[in-house]
Formats: structure tokens, C-alpha cells, sequence
């Protein structure tokens, strides 16, 4: 295989000064707009190695019950990916931090894939994450997006086995996103000892920084995370709930926020 | 013991990627491919294997009532004055409805994958109710995920679920029907899927639910074209069945897709009509798009988002339909068309007073059509409907609406 050139994503994760390099996640919309705007400057001041915009779903699969609601009330506000990316497009100068598109694969279709690819170029997006597009489904996209120099970025879960690990890891770019455990999106108590194992699995076919996601929410997680060397730590229903918490108050609420970053690396 | 599965393919579909031309597939999170991949091998095996297929139907016979009756319908054939209207008895099945051809399938298939745990989604409560009777019979936990909508118009079935050893959970998320108990039961799976087992109740989800399920119905079909032959020395004319998700219609028509003289029509829910957003009708309102696991026609909005249906009926009360229908449909092979809830609660009521037999709501719907069907007919023509279900569980609906 040609060594190729590595791509923005994946320069930002491994040069990161956060280990792991944090990658917070943004339901757009929730709890309105303007919200979701101050989210990325908070996330890109406090050394966000990358950002995931989330596109919310009337039926989100792969998600548990706070980023469902937050979802749901996203919708409300009535977001879908037009008004997404004309929010990015107004934040697209101020933004250095590599934006990464997450959107069940329903969205996406019917958007079209030429107008998405074209929104995706003209608003700086990096690379995109679809959880409910596994590999045997993924290949017209995957060319498309390579085409474009956009990472495609896949999901390895505890359930992958070896052959599709390698799999996966030679059709992905920018990084491995790594589920911690089986189940859906959410705060959880610890992670397996399992992930240590994979993440090692995944380094030794490709050269890709691998982040985990689906309960990262404690200081501890972080700690065990870089303890088995892992490139990065995804971060979206802990921040979801102090949003929640504080809906009264933003700014009250985006200083906790801003706290609870500071507090996981500490 | 010979078994009434239909073997023979009519079309090489789907390919080995789950797919009928572009519909089908497997859009699902990376955690249950590994288990479809799993479940599909276990299928092949058993599907394959005359003796899997020789013991379930033989448990069909003896436990649920197989051969269900091709029963000729003197009085609405006299009523209409037209053809010879037969109906496939399906509603006369253990638990009153095709889903248990289904869930007894899957729930023996399950029991030799060597999984304890079973989970299913449900509509009206037919699925669950077949799914919490098959698990009974085999010894094994079953949880129920239920629309908190349907489990208030389907009362006495969320009643039945628990007297059978089931637990019912209540789904409280979008509009409280058949698709969140759906979302949320593929959510438990994804939790679970070391020691879980999903039974979905139709031709919908991933690869390999889709043909899985047709293949186990498939009985239907199979057995109602022997039954036809016997009594008519011919093929029937029209065939005739509602579809929700799909999956008594699927186990009709499949037996007959090659035979191009049988006019094959399938009827969804157009709710309270299809000009307006009150309705279920997936195919005629509908375009391309992924919901629970496969493309397929699917009600949605300008930007992909899942639109919420509505029927009266429960079970027909879903924004999509099984790939293998949508494939159909753009072959023209089955002709699709809707109707009212008006439509099919005059049915419910005119087969009831006719023949003595209550129709579920679902069926109803297949009953209707015979409105618009009958006066084309001549007297030798012959219409079978496949009365999937029977009607008790829906009087509280029926008693409620007003005509």
C-alpha cells in the first residue's frame, strides 16, 4: 500500500497536547443555535483536537436516552443538515479545529450525496462519521468522500472481530473511533479490559491514532484511556447533561462546562 | 412429516449482501454485525436442514393448528354476487394470528443458537404474544418492547404477554407505536447481544430478518396454493393481503410470484387518508430510505427524518415496509393500494355480520378492497384474502370509532 499523506484529523489527534486528544461532541440545535455556536468556540479555546457536529434523527439508533431527547428537542427547533451547515458556514473563518460531521445515514441520503459533498467542501468539514453505515454498506460513500480528501471515519466495537478489524481499519482515515462497550451512547461507570487488547489489535494494521467513544465522562476514564495509549477520548452525553442541568442559565452553564473539560484532564 | 415450507425461489433475492436490487441491506450499528453475520449462518444451516424444517412445522400441526382452512366465503361471495371469494384462515392459528408461524420459527432457531434471552418489538401485541407464547413453550426469559400508545389500545394483549411469562416494556419515546418499540428493542440489542436473541416480528430490519421471516410465512402461501388446487383444480385469479411491515402478505404472495396469471395485490393503511398526514401508507406516500436496518420505502420528511404514521389499526401503524414489497413494487409484479380506516372498519363489520368471523383490523384492510375488486370480477374468477389475524382484541377500537 502507497504511504499516504496523513490527513488533518489525524496530524490534529496525534499533536495534540491532551492525551488523549479530546473530541467533544455538539447536538446542533440542542437546546437552540446560538447555544450550539458558543459550544464550538468553547470547545476549540479549551484545545479541542477535533469536533463532532451532530445532525439530530428522529430515530437515533445507536443512541441512549440523553442524546435521544436532545435529539428530539433539536428537532423541535427544526435542524436539519441545510441549517447545520449554514451554521458552520457562519463560524467557518473563526474555526481552526478540524469540524467532523456525525448524521445517521438517513439525513445524508436524502440530502443527496453530490449537495453533501459539496457543503462539506465549501464549509471546512474534515470528516464524517455515520454509525448506522457499517463497511459492507459504505463503499460508494467511501470513494466519494476519498475523492474529496474528506475522512470517512468507522466504528471498531468490542463485538468486531479480527478480520474485520483489519477490515475497517485499512477502508478508514483520519482515526478509529473505537466503541468502549456494547450498547447504546451514554454515561457508564468503567470500561472493559477488553480495550486495551483491540486497541493494540487496531495498531498493528494500520497506522491510524484510534479514539474511543460511548461513555467517556470521568477523569478516570481519561487516565485509563491514555494508560492504554489511546489517541483520543469522545465526549458528548456528560456534556449534554450540564447543558440540561443549567438550561436556565447559559452562560452559568457554559462555565461548568467549561470546568468539567478542565476537571476531566486535570 | 413433510413440512409446507416454500423452497422453491422464484428469483435469486436477495443477493448475498441482503439485497433486493437496491432495496434491503444491513444499516446497523458495528456491534450487531457480528451477531447478523451469526444469525444469518444459523438460518442457511436450518433452513437447509429438512429436519429443523420437519420439526417446526410438525409443531405448527400439533401445537398451533397447521393447515390452517381455506375457507370458502359463501355469504360475502353471495353478497357481492361476483366471484368466489376464499378466505386462508390464519386467524384460526394458536394466539389468532400468522405471527406465531414466525415466532415459532425464530424462538426454535434461537433455542439451538444456544440464546436465553429473547426480545421483540410489537405493534398490536400479536408478534409479542406469539413471541411470549413460543418462548414459553421453549423455557426461555422474554422482554417485550411495547409503544406506551399501543399498550393502551391493545390492553388484553399486554395482559396475555404477562400471563405468559413475559415482561412488557412500555416505550415512551416519538409517538409511542410500533417504530420506537422497534428503535428501542434494537437499542437493547446492541446492549446485549452476547446473550440476546431478537425476534422481529416482520419482513423489515436488517439482513437476514427480511428473508428469514418471508421463508418461515412462507407456509402460508405454500399451503394455500395445494388448497386451491384440491378445491378448484386452479390458481386463483386475485390474491389478496394487508401490509404493515409485511409479513403475511410476503408468506402469501411468495408461493405465487411466478405465476403470472394471479393478479397480486397487497393493502396498506391509508389511515384517515393518504392526502392527508394521518396515514401509514409507506409505498404510496413514501420514498427510498434507511429505517431499522434496510432501505426501503419509508415516510419521511425533505430532510430524512422519520415521519410518524397512523392507522387504527396497530399493526399496520408503521412509516415503513419490508424491502422485499418495495422490490416488488418497482418490479410490478404486486400491485400496492391503501385503505381508510372507514373502509376498513365497514369491512371489520361486514364480515363479522356475514360470516360470523371477526377480522382483525389489520385484515380488515385486505377485506375492504373487495369493494373496489368485486364489481370487476366474473363468477368464475377466484379471490383468496388471507384473513392474517382475528378480531377480538380490536373491539375497544372499533367500538370507539365513529363511522
Amino acid at each position: 500500500m502507497a504511504q499516504e499523506a496523513i490527513s488533518k484529523i489525524h496530524k490534529s489527534i496525534i499533536e495534540s497536547g491532551k492525551k488523549p486528544a479530546f473530541i467533544p461532541f455538539v447536538e446542533v440545535g440542542y437546546p437552540d443555535m446560538e447555544f450550539s455556536k458558543e459550544l464550538f468556540y468553547l470547545f476549540q479555546q479549551n484545545g479541542a483536537a477535533a469536533i463532532e457536529v451532530g445532525i439530530p434523527f428522529s430515530d437515533p439508533l445507536a443512541d441512549g436516552p440523553i442524546i435521544q431527547n436532545a435529539s428530539k428537542i433539536a428537532l423541535q427547533n427544526g435542524v436539519n443538515l441545510q441549517k447545520t451547515f449554514d451554521l458552520l458556514g457562519e463560524i467557518k473563518q473563526d474555526m481552526s479545529v478540524p469540524l467532523i460531521l456525525f448524521s445517521y445515514l438517513n439525513p445524508v441520503l436524502s440530502f443527496g450525496t453530490d449537495n453533501f459533498v459539496r457543503e462539506l467542501k465549501d464549509k471546512n468539514v474534515a470528516g464524517v462519521i455515520i454509525p448506522d453505515l457499517p463497511l459492507e454498506e459504505a463503499e460508494e460513500l467511501s470513494i466519494t468522500l476519498k475523492e474529496n480528501n474528506i475522512d470517512l471515519i468507522f466504528l471498531v466495537s468490542p463485538t468486531s472481530d479480527n478480520e474485520r478489524i483489519k477490515n475497517i481499519s485499512k477502508k478508514s482515515s483520519g482515526f478509529i473511533y473505537l466503541v468502549s462497550s456494547t450498547g447504546v451512547t451514554g454515561v457508564r461507570e468503567s470500561f472493559s479490559t477488553m480495550l486495551a487488547g483491540i486497541c493494540k489489535k487496531i495498531k498493528t494494521v494500520v497506522a491510524l491514532p484510534v479514539a474511543v467513544g460511548f461513555g467517556v465522562s470521568k477523569p478516570e476514564h481519561i487516565k485509563n484511556l491514555k494508560e492504554i495509549k489511546v489517541d483520543g477520548a469522545i465526549i458528548a452525553s456528560s456534556f449534554i447533561k450540564i447543558i440540561d442541568q443549567y438550561s436556565e442559565n447559559r452562560l452559568l452553564a457554559l462555565k461548568k462546562l467549561d470546568e468539567y473539560i478542565k476537571m476531566l484532564y486535570q | 412429516m413433510k413440512h409446507y415450507f416454500e423452497k422453491q425461489e422464484p428469483y435469486k433475492l436477495p443477493n448475498q449482501q441482503g439485497r433486493f436490487e437496491k432495496f434491503g441491506g444491513k444499516y446497523v450499528p458495528e456491534t450487531l454485525i457480528s451477531a447478523l453475520f451469526e444469525l444469518e449462518n444459523a438460518f442457511n444451516k436450518a433452513w437447509n436442514d429438512d429436519s429443523f424444517l420437519n420439526e417446526l412445522y410438525n409443531l405448527m400441526k400439533n401445537y398451533s393448528g397447521r393447515p390452517t382452512p381455506l375457507y370458502f366465503a359463501k355469504e360475502i361471495t353471495k353478497y357481492y354476487g361476483k366471484g368466489k371469494i376464499y378466505l386462508k384462515r390464519e386467524d384460526l392459528n394458536h394466539t389468532g394470528a400468522h405471527k406465531i408461524n414466525n415466532a415459532l420459527g425464530q424462538v426454535m432457531l434461537a433455542k439451538k443458537m444456544g440464546k436465553h434471552r429473547i426480545i421483540a418489538e410489537t405493534g398490536a401485541g400479536q408478534h409479542g404474544v406469539a413471541t411470549a407464547t413460543a418462548c414459553a413453550l421453549f423455557g426461555l426469559d422474554c422482554e417485550v418492547y411495547m409503544g406506551e400508545e399501543d399498550t393502551k389500545r391493545q390492553a388484553l394483549n399486554v395482559e396475555r404477554m404477562k400471563l405468559l411469562g413475559a415482561k412488557v416494556i412500555p416505550v415512551f419515546s416519538g409517538s409511542k407505536t410500533l417504530k420506537d418499540a422497534t428503535s428501542e428493542a434494537i437499542r437493547d440489542w446492541v446492549a446485549n447481544v452476547e446473550n440476546t436473541y431478537y425476534v422481529i416480528g416482520s419482513t423489515v430490519g436488517p439482513h437476514p430478518y427480511p428473508v428469514m421471516v418471508r421463508n418461515f410465512q412462507s407456509v402460508i402461501g405454500k399451503e394455500t396454493k395445494l388448497q386451491i388446487l384440491e378445491k378448484e383444480n386452479k390458481l386463483p385469479d386475485y390474491l389478496l393481503a394487508c401490509i404493515g411491515g409485511g409479513s403475511n402478505s410476503m408468506g402469501m404472495f411468495y408461493s405465487f410470484l411466478n405465476d403470472e396469471s394471479v393478479n397480486i395485490i397487497g393493502l396498506e393503511a391509508a389511515g384517515a387518508g393518504i392526502d392527508t398526514d394521518k396515514t401509514a401508507a409507506s409505498m404510496a406516500k413514501g420514498t427510498p430510505g434507511v429505517l431499522h436496518g434496510s432501505l426501503s420505502y419509508v415516510l419521511q420528511d425533505a430532510y430524512g427524518q422519520i415521519q410518524e404514521a397512523y392507522s387504527i389499526s396497530a399493526g399496520l401503524d408503521y412509516p415503513g415496509v419490508g424491502p422485499e414489497h418495495s422490490y416488488l413494487k418497482e418490479s410490478g409484479r404486486v400491485k400496492y393500494f391503501s385503505i381508510t380506516d372507514d373502509e376498513a372498519v365497514t369491512a371489520f363489520n361486514l364480515l363479522s355480520k356475514k360470516e360470523g368471523i371477526v377480522p382483525a383490523l389489520e385484515s380488515s384492510h385486505a377485506l375492504a378492497y373487495l369493494e373496489k375488486l368485486m364489481p370487476k370480477t366474473n363468477r368464475k374468477d377466484i379471490i383468496v384474502v388471507c384473513l392474517s389475524g382475528r378480531g377480538d382484541k380490536d373491539l375497544t377500537s372499533v367500538l370507539n370509532y365513529t363511522l
